[in-house]
């Protein structure tokens, strides 16, 4: 599923921040990237699907290798939930934005609408389709992002601390409701718990390397990171 | 019944073509075309006196052109140019609350406006409350911290707010580069004609007309 | 600058609408070539932040105000076919959402300022960076682009209602002036900043990178700005000057205009310091 050969990324701004990094993932597999602020765990997800582009490695995706010209077939295949849902969320209404991304695949309309609706209903916003995102609460919010995403059947999922903001009835509502997709899952977090609930293995990141990797509870106790 | 944008659109210009044309003096068909917007406003589902009073926001640029007919002793000229510039703000806004500036700029589109300009306006728009919104959350955090009285700090702060919005737009750009978006804003419902609308244009247009040039 | 509906009249505004129309039309395709669907949302945040420090006025004389234009400006980062655009949409959300000149009106504001306001800072600007001077290409850029798209604005105000006299006409001229002198400086205090940044003169846009600093300048402005008047900008005051003869002036009058040379100079010597101030490492962001 995710293949990463000794990638290396420095923004222009500071010094390196993945340092040869090697990363492989299988299909069907759930893996949490857990360490510490600035490890790297984001710039590194963030490279599964093309927003920063590869300086320095390789990266194969789904099958696909990671160039400027397989950018949109990967992007079809790797659904990303960004870590602010208000960020996610641009258009007027809930509905509206969950059709985004089918729209931009070339769904017809009528059946993006009554996709998109069956989606919201699942994920318990139904009564919320007209609304202007930024007028739900923190929990609704972050659903209503992660069913744009889900409504553009991704291959791989991957999910930036998707507990930012939530309580921890959300919490449990949005471990719930992923544990259901049956589909690849890397989630970057600090919550070990949602960790636990949601996935098999952990990678644990430090200073841009990856410092360990194995069963999410022996990584977690390993480093007392719960 | 709500119209098309497109055909609401181009009853609007025309009306205000219509306007346009009439010289002062013409003070009959300027007073049958005033009827035309206050009829709508009647019938329509807005805040009506909210409306007529943001109308007179337009009043102190024509007040002036008003103001130097008024000194050259040409009232009529003086009256003429401040009831049209009223009348034809008043129909604009009222197009304006029925319709949302989105259908308004799809209606454009669909007329032929270029594509590439309505897309940047649109993007316009919302980084117009990304804007805002984070001036709101900066006002808010500088209130916490006693600035209240600090024209200083508020100014100081432009820079910040424009750094910040920059961020947040380039993560909402992240974001949708991430759902597949490729620069083209995809449509959620397209434009629909109706036999109505070839109706209510054709009926506008002679009203438009016959209260231009029948007198 | 922004006329509203009803004060044109129709052959000033179908001889503009068709221009404009045109010149818009063309710059779209020219825009969208060069800059690439990419920057759209570029184009988008710097349109909403010229938005912005458009709403804040300068006192710029006796009574009067003016605003940033920021045509020159927009022209110097992006190139003129985008800032073409990008002006274009700022005139059409001020039209469609906040009233701020007419619809029908578009015609002749969007041939003013996002047409003749661009071009006219463009050209000046192009042709001396090509000497190897390009702050001064700048200066008289956002100088002409100001005076010539007043001067037309008032000009069509004038033609349609035939109300302006002469010597309103040369009062508007010295005021029009004041407000493109705060705009030329402005703007090569911008200039200079993109200078530090890249460490070289610039020759044509290259966006992204310069925007730190452009917006650096503008809020440089708009903090100068912020004491600014609520007085109505240049053209709505001097139509509610008219028929006043500019001889008649009052020596408050002197005295408001040394005062607003005096915001000029202030606002560039602080545009200048903030440049300086601005650390390196964040203006390479």
């Amino acid at each position: 599923m995710i293949r990463v050969r000794d990638l290396h990324y420095r923004y222009s701004d500071s010094g390196p921040i993945l340092r040869g990094l090697d990363f492989t993932q299988a299909a069907g597999e759930s893996v949490a990237l857990l360490g510490a602020n600035g490890s790297g765990k984001t710039t590194f997800a963030l490279h599964l699907n093309g927003i920063l582009q590869c300086q320095q490695g390789e990266i194969e995706v789904c099958g696909i290798r990671l160039q400027p010209e397989t950018l949109e077939e990967v992007r079809r295949k790797v659904g990303f939930v960004f870590q602010s849902a208000e960020n996610q969320l641009f258009l007027p209404t809930v509905l509206e934005d969950a059709m985004f991304g089918l729209l931009n695949q070339g769904v017809p309309a009528a059946q993006a609408r009554s996709l998109a609706l069956a989606i919201l209903e699942t994920m318990h916003l139904a009564e919320y389709a007209d609304r202007n995102p930024f007028h739900l609460s923190a929990g609704e919010k972050r659903r209503a992002a992660l069913a744009g995403v889900l409504l553009m059947e991704p291959e791989l999922l991957i999910l930036d601390e998707p507990t930012t903001f939530l309580d921890p009835h959300g919490i449990r509502e949005l471990a719930v409701m992923l544990n259901r997709q049956p589909i690849s899952k890397l989630i970057v977090t600090h919550d070990a718990r949602f960790a636990l609930q949601t996935t098999t293995r952990a990678v644990f990141f430090d200073k841009g390397r990856i410092l360990a990797e194995g069963p999410t509870p022996e990584i977690i106790d390993r480093f007392d990171w719960l | 019944m709500k119209l098309d944008s497109r055909c609401s659109l181009i009853l609007l210009l025309a009306y205000l073509v219509a306007l346009s044309s009439i010289h002062p003096g013409h003070n009959l068909r300027l007073a049958l075309l005033c009827v035309l917007p206050l009829m709508l406003l009647l019938f329509s589902p807005v805040a009506k006196g909210e409306v007529l009073a943001q109308a007179a926001y337009v009043l102190p640029f024509s007040f002036a052109i008003a103001a130097v007919a008024l000194i050259r002793g040409n009232t009529a000229q003086a009256v003429f140019f401040l009831l049209r510039s009223y009348i034809s703000i008043l129909a604009v806004l009222i197009v304006t609350r029925l319709l949302s500036t989105l259908e308004l700029l799809r209606a454009m589109e669909a007329l032929g406006a270029p594509r590439f300009l309505i897309v940047v306006t649109e993007f316009l728009i919302r980084y117009l409350e990304v804007l805002r919104r984070e001036a709101d959350l900066m006002r808010l955090a500088a209130l916490c911290r006693g600035a209240a009285h600090s024209k200083l700090i508020a100014s100081a702060s432009l820079g910040m707010l424009f750094v910040r919005s920059l961020e947040r737009s380039t993560a909402i750009h992240n974001s949708m580069l991430a759902r597949g978006f490729n620069g083209r804003l995809p449509r959620m419902s397209p434009l629909a004609w109706r036999l109505s609308d070839t109706g209510a244009l054709m009926l506008g247009l002679a009203v438009i007309a016959g209260m231009r040039w029948s007198l | 600058m922004h006329i509203p509906d009803g004060i044109l009249s129709a052959p000033i505004l179908a001889g503009f609408g068709v221009a404009s129309a045109a010149g818009v039309a063309y710059s779209a395709k020219r825009a969208e070539a060069s800059t690439g669907a990419n920057r759209i949302p570029l184009l988008g945040v710097l349109g909403a932040f010229v938005f912005a420090a458009q709403m804040v006025n300068f006192p710029v004389g006796p009574g009067a105000s003016g605003h940033l234009l920021g045509g020159a400006l927009l022209a110097a980062t992006i190139g003129p076919w985008a800032a073409t655009i990008t002006m274009t949409s700022i005139l059409l959300v001020q039209s469609l959402v906040f009233q701020d000149g007419g619809v029908l009106a578009l015609a002749c504001n969007v041939f003013n300022m996002a047409l003749l306001g661009v071009w006219a800072a463009w050209l000046p600007f192009r042709s001396l960076s090509k000497a190897g001077h390009p702050r001064a290409g700048l200066f008289l850029g956002a100088l002409l682009s100001v005076l010539l798209s007043a001067v037309l604005a008032l000009g069509q105000v004038s033609w349609s209602s035939g109300v302006i006299g002469e010597k309103l006409w040369l009062f508007c001229l010295g005021l029009f002036t004041i407000t493109g002198l705060m705009e030329g400086a402005i703007s090569v205090a911008a200039w200079e900043a993109i200078e530090r940044l890249e460490g070289r003169a610039g020759h044509g846009p290259a966006p992204g990178r310069r925007v730190w600093i452009l917006a650096a300048s503008l809020c440089t402005a708009l903090a100068g700005a912020y004491l600014a008047s609520s007085a109505p900008d240049v053209l709505e005051y001097f139509q509610a000057r008219s028929g006043i003869s500019a001889a008649n002036l009052d020596p408050q009058w002197l005295r408001n205009a040394v005062a607003g040379l005096a915001a000029l100079l202030t606002l560039y010597a602080v545009s200048r310091l903030v440049v300086k101030l601005v650390p390196r490492g964040q203006q390479q962001n």
